[in-house]
């Protein structure tokens, strides 16, 4: 009984995280600093199709603006940009990390606390869809 | 040989040679660099002056950026505390971490200073005058560009040298760590000093 619990336990904590077209793995948002508005967020997202998947932001339900960046390095300099849309290759992944491609939020619409989740909506081929993000401490 | 021919073959050799010379000597300037860089600078701590100088001690993480840098400034500085973390309470009264935003037009010294003792209580966080910042980052041969980005919801970022260095008692760079760096090689250049 205990297995068919966890089973269907874990089924619904990846349907959180997951749907036909992605896979994100690690997500996580880091809770802004006290006094700070900005913050980041990564993750592993995972293409499932056989196909190249184009990857826009559409919005979140935590924050007044979120926006895909990178980071990136130039002579000895590390600068970051925002770009309109992520590209990952059939079956492929794409990495959100520091120093890498990220996601950036802006202004917490609300206080924010380590149990919740960022509700992020992915416009995918122009198709929209939405994957949970949980909030953590740095 | 035709001494036409030979003569042609030498001074290629000659060419070639004077090349990898070059290339030895830049790659040789490019790794000695960020060891011969610092010196004592002054600075704005929460409001007041802070001559390094004056608060120096055995060994000095000195890492600039800026307070609203999401990315690769706070992964530098939790790095640089779990190190810290690692070390015995009288191994942490020897190490300084000190942190300076180059963003004087909108980082306060009372921002840089809470922001960064959010990392650790210790950790001194720097600001001043735009003239103040810019003779600390000609000290360390470092720079930042402002990039403006209208369509950005907070309208600019700052493009800036990604170093951490390790100064001596007298600002001087004794070694430095490039980007990607962990935690634990952060550890044991530590370590290595004390």
């Amino acid at each position: 009984m205990m297995k068919f619990v966890l089973v269907i336990a874990s089924f619904l904590s990846l349907q959180a995280f997951a749907n036909d077209v992605i896979k994100v793995e690690n997500a996580r948002v880091f809770i802004p600093f006290k006094g700070r508005t900005m913050t980041a967020g990564y993750g592993e997202v995972k293409n499932l199709t056989d196909k190249e998947i184009v990857l826009k932001i559409v919005k979140d339900d935590k924050f007044k603006a979120i926006e895909l960046h990178e980071s990136y390095k130039q002579d000895g300099k590390m600068g970051m940009r925002r770009i309109e849309e992520f590209k990952i290759p059939a079956n492929g992944e794409l990495n959100l990390k520091p120093g890498g491609h990220h996601l950036m939020f802006f202004n917490p619409i609300k206080e924010l606390s380590k149990d919740e989740k960022v509700n992020i909506t992915f416009n995918i081929d122009g198709k929209e869809t939405t994957i949970a993000f949980p909030l953590m401490e740095r | 040989m035709k001494p036409q021919m030979l003569k042609k073959l030498i001074l290629g050799l000659v060419f070639i040679v004077v090349l990898i010379l070059i290339y030895i000597g830049l790659q040789i300037r490019a790794i000695m660099l960020p060891h011969m860089v610092g010196g004592n600078f002054t600075a704005n701590f929460n409001g007041n002056e802070w001559v390094y100088s004056d608060n120096t001690n055995k060994i000095n993480l000195f890492y600039i950026g800026y307070v609203n840098c999401p990315d690769i400034c706070p992964i530098t500085l939790s790095s640089v505390n779990v190190a810290y973390n690692k070390l015995s309470e009288e191994e942490k009264k020897l190490v300084n971490v000190i942190f300076l935003s180059v963003d004087h037009e909108n980082d306060t010294p009372e921002e840089v200073a809470e922001y960064t003792a959010q990392f650790s209580p210790s950790f001194v966080g720097l600001s001043g005058s735009k003239e103040q910042i810019d003779k600390i980052v000609d000290l360390f041969q470092a720079s930042y560009i402002v990039e403006k980005d209208e369509k950005s919801y907070l309208g600019y970022s700052i493009m800036h040298t990604d170093r951490l260095w390790f100064l001596d008692k007298d600002g001087k760079s004794k070694d430095v760590i490039l980007n990607p760096r962990l935690s634990d090689e952060i550890l044991l250049k530590i370590k290595g000093m004390l």
